[in-house]
């Protein structure tokens, strides 16, 4: 049988971007792969925007903890503060004195110069100063 | 029917069915998503976001040293939700020996229908970790700020206290009330349905501003010792009551005020009304024999006397229907004006006010300050009471001139001798020296207002006198003289008005400064009913204690070794170096 009788069968033709592609060569992609791929994808993004929450959770937990211990840290340094003041009090330091068995002080009295003697003194100042004053 | 049929008729009502449903749910949908959507979202935002309030730290309260008197510290308020309580009971009997309340009282709360009690307010840490430890269900905690005075009833009624919300309630505390408590912050933030909060939620945080720190003008060290001097005088002459005052004439500046009876404002609540008064700014008496200064710069402002010019002086003067008498008895006298006002004579201060006339009089008191309020600003300062001449009756005159028929406060009298120490001026008292915000900057407080009153050399010349008073012969204050100083001032001992009408008991006081050559205190002391009466034999010993430690801690020497140019005499050096000019410490 001389095969020249029947025409050989051809792909349709068709214009494609001013090239001729034959519809036979195009391939189906694999749908195992392609379907895992896209699954590991989206695990991927599901898992690390899981992540992503939890590590700006955890921070915000951080945070939290630091804000607390910086409110406790200055809740301490008032009380501190109230301790010194307390223990300073007049009160406070006129008992101690007392236990320590200290006195108030006897009266401070002055020796006052004459009248004389002061104008001396301020005129001693006077010139003292005039010496300082001059370059 | 046949089958056929039957079986489209079904798929047609359910078709029907369908669609009714459809309908019904896309309607629902866009009722819930479009018509109502505002209303939907807001009550989704109201379980899930919550505005908390922030309130601000309270400012402390520090004298001129710097020292606190007033400081808050962070404390645990405990609160229950009774809905959340299931066992009511055994909660009331474990919580009332840890925070000290009776048992009844708890179970009462805790049984409440009502989703909020508060248990104890503003409780110290320990007591909130051993509650923290019993676990128990529907009590919770918040953190909330207490006032506390760490030198207790120091300054208590100057400083004045707050109330459970930090508000002010008397004194400083209510004066500055607005500086003091700073600008609430909020914070937003979305919570979950247990209440926590959601880490990625929405939040923002507008943070609170603390309030301003307030440095007075007291001294905390002179504060003490005139708080002790007045308890001594108090008890030792029986008084019911007293106050003392300690002032710079030259700036206004108060550097203790002190009240007895007192309070311990870190427990006001104990304390009976009558104590947690301000004497010194709200009581009003008759200043007696103390003011004769006013009638005294009268005289001499308007040349009705001079300080030589002699007087006839009896022990009794009628006036009117009244006869007025000396305090002791006496012959008839010829003596100086000066020595009228050392003597403290009430008949020769009458026959100067007598030539003075009622006018001037009146004017004078009006100057110096009687009948208004001293513009300090604490709460409940009185004005005192200054009738006018037009009302005054023939007695009103000898009467006022001696100090009786007008009222005054502690504070308006020591204003009086602090403008004759000042030349002349008056100064307005003040106790705020400088605020601190939030950001540590200082700003300090205006400077007082001034006006003149009287002349300098009016000044000058009634300064003379009142020394005699402590140092003449006659001088009724000789208790209050200070050794190695010049102390001008007055004694005062005057009747009490009778809420029954006439009088009844007597107020001692003695009022100065020193040194007279260049004043920089006064110091006032007022005894409410002292035996004996006497204001030169009550009160003037414990101005001579406050003066005299005053002076010396302020480094302030005789007034007689300032020099004439210059600043006021630097402390006396202790450790061995060399004596300022002309005073030479002795022990």
């Amino acid at each position: 049988m001389s095969t020249a009788a029947y025409p050989v069968r051809r792909g349709r033709l068709r214009l494609v971007g001013g090239r001729a592609v034959s519809k036979t060569r195009t391939r189906p992609v694999p749908g195992v792969p392609f379907a895992a791929t896209a699954f590991l994808l989206v695990a991927a993004l599901v898992f690390a925007l899981v992540l992503l929450n939890i590590v700006v959770a955890q921070g915000s937990f951080r945070l939290g903890d630091l804000e607390a211990r910086v409110a406790a840290e200055q809740a301490k340094y008032l009380d501190l503060r109230y301790e010194v003041a307390r223990g300073e009090a007049p009160v406070a330091v006129a008992e101690a004195a007392r236990r320590l068995g200290l006195v108030p002080p006897g009266e401070q009295r002055y020796v006052l110069g004459s009248p004389a003697v002061l104008e001396i003194e301020r005129e001693q100042d006077r010139k003292l100063k005039g010496l300082l004053a001059e370059p | 029917m046949s089958p056929t049929v039957r079986t489209k008729q079904r798929l047609a009502a359910m078709f029907v069915a369908l669609t009714a449903g459809l309908f019904a749910v896309g309607g629902r949908l866009v009722y819930v998503q479009a018509l109502a959507a505002d209303r939907f979202s807001s009550l989704a935002a109201d379980q899930r976001e919550r505005i908390v309030v922030l309130s601000p730290q309270r400012g402390s309260i520090f004298e001129s040293g710097g020292a606190e008197l007033a400081i808050s510290r962070g404390m645990t308020t405990i609160f229950a939700n009774p809905h959340f309580v299931s066992e009511p009971r055994a909660s009331a009997a474990a919580l009332a020996p840890i925070l000290g309340v009776p048992e009844p009282v708890l179970l009462d709360k805790l049984s409440r229908e009502s989703g909020f009690v508060y248990l104890t307010r503003k409780t110290p840490a320990e007591t909130a970790d051993a509650v923290r430890a019993l676990r128990l269900p529907g009590v919770d905690f918040v953190s909330e700020s207490k006032r506390f005075y760490p030198a207790g009833t120091l300054g208590a009624h100057l400083l004045g206290f707050v109330g459970l919300d930090n508000e002010g309630l008397g004194g400083v505390e209510v004066r500055f009330d607005k500086a003091l408590s700073g600008t609430p912050g909020e914070m937003f933030l979305e919570t979950d349905p247990g209440g926590h909060s959601i880490p990625s939620g929405k939040f923002r945080l507008d943070p609170p501003v603390p309030g301003d720190d307030l440095v007075l003008t007291i001294d905390r060290e002179i504060q003490h010792v005139a708080e002790v001097a007045l308890a001594a005088a108090v008890e030792k002459w029986s008084a019911r009551a007293g106050s003392a005052i300690v002032l710079d004439p030259r700036t206004g500046d108060i550097l203790a005020m002190a009240n007895l009876p007192t309070f311990d404002p870190n427990d006001f609540a104990a304390a009976k009304p009558d104590a947690r008064r301000n004497r010194a700014v709200v009581d009003v008496y008759e200043p007696g024999s103390a003011n004769k200064v006013v009638t005294a710069a009268a005289a001499l402002e308007t040349g009705v006397k001079l300080p030589d010019d002699m007087m006839t002086v009896p022990d009794s003067l009628k006036v009117g229907n009244k006869t007025f008498h000396d305090a002791h008895p006496h012959g008839v006298l010829q003596i100086s004006f000066a020595e009228v006002i050392e003597r403290s004579s009430n008949i020769g201060t009458i026959k100067v006010a007598q030539e003075l006339g009622k006018q001037r009089l009146h004017e004078y008191l009006k100057r110096f300050g009687y009948g208004r309020a001293t513009g300090l600003g604490l709460p409940g300062e009185a004005s005192g009471l200054l009738p006018h001449p037009d009302g005054w009756w023939s007695t009103s005159l000898p009467t006022i001139a001696i100090g009786q028929g007008v009222a005054v406060t502690a504070i308006q009298i020591t204003g009086v001798y602090a403008t004759v120490a000042n030349g002349g001026v008056a100064v307005a008292p003040r106790i705020l020296k400088s605020t601190i915000d939030h950001e540590g900057r200082e700003h300090s407080a205006p400077t007082s207002s001034t006006r003149r009153v009287i002349t300098a050399e009016t000044a000058a010349v009634l300064t003379d006198i009142l020394v005699r008073v402590t140092e003449g012969s006659h001088g009724t204050g000789e208790q209050a003289a200070v050794p190695g100083y010049r102390v001008a001032g007055k004694t005062g001992t005057a009747q009490k008005p009778s809420p029954a009408g006439g009088y009844s008991g007597y107020v001692g006081s003695f009022i100065g400064f020193a040194p007279a050559e260049r004043p920089a205190l006064v110091v006032a002391v007022i005894l409410d009913d002292p035996r004996p009466i006497w204001g030169g034999v009550t009160a003037a010993p414990a101005f001579k204690e406050i003066m005299q430690f005053s002076l010396r801690h302020l480094g302030i020497g005789p007034g007689s070794v300032l020099p004439a140019e210059g600043t006021p005499l630097p402390a006396p050096d202790r450790s061995g170096g060399v004596e300022p000019p002309g005073a030479f410490a002795v022990d």
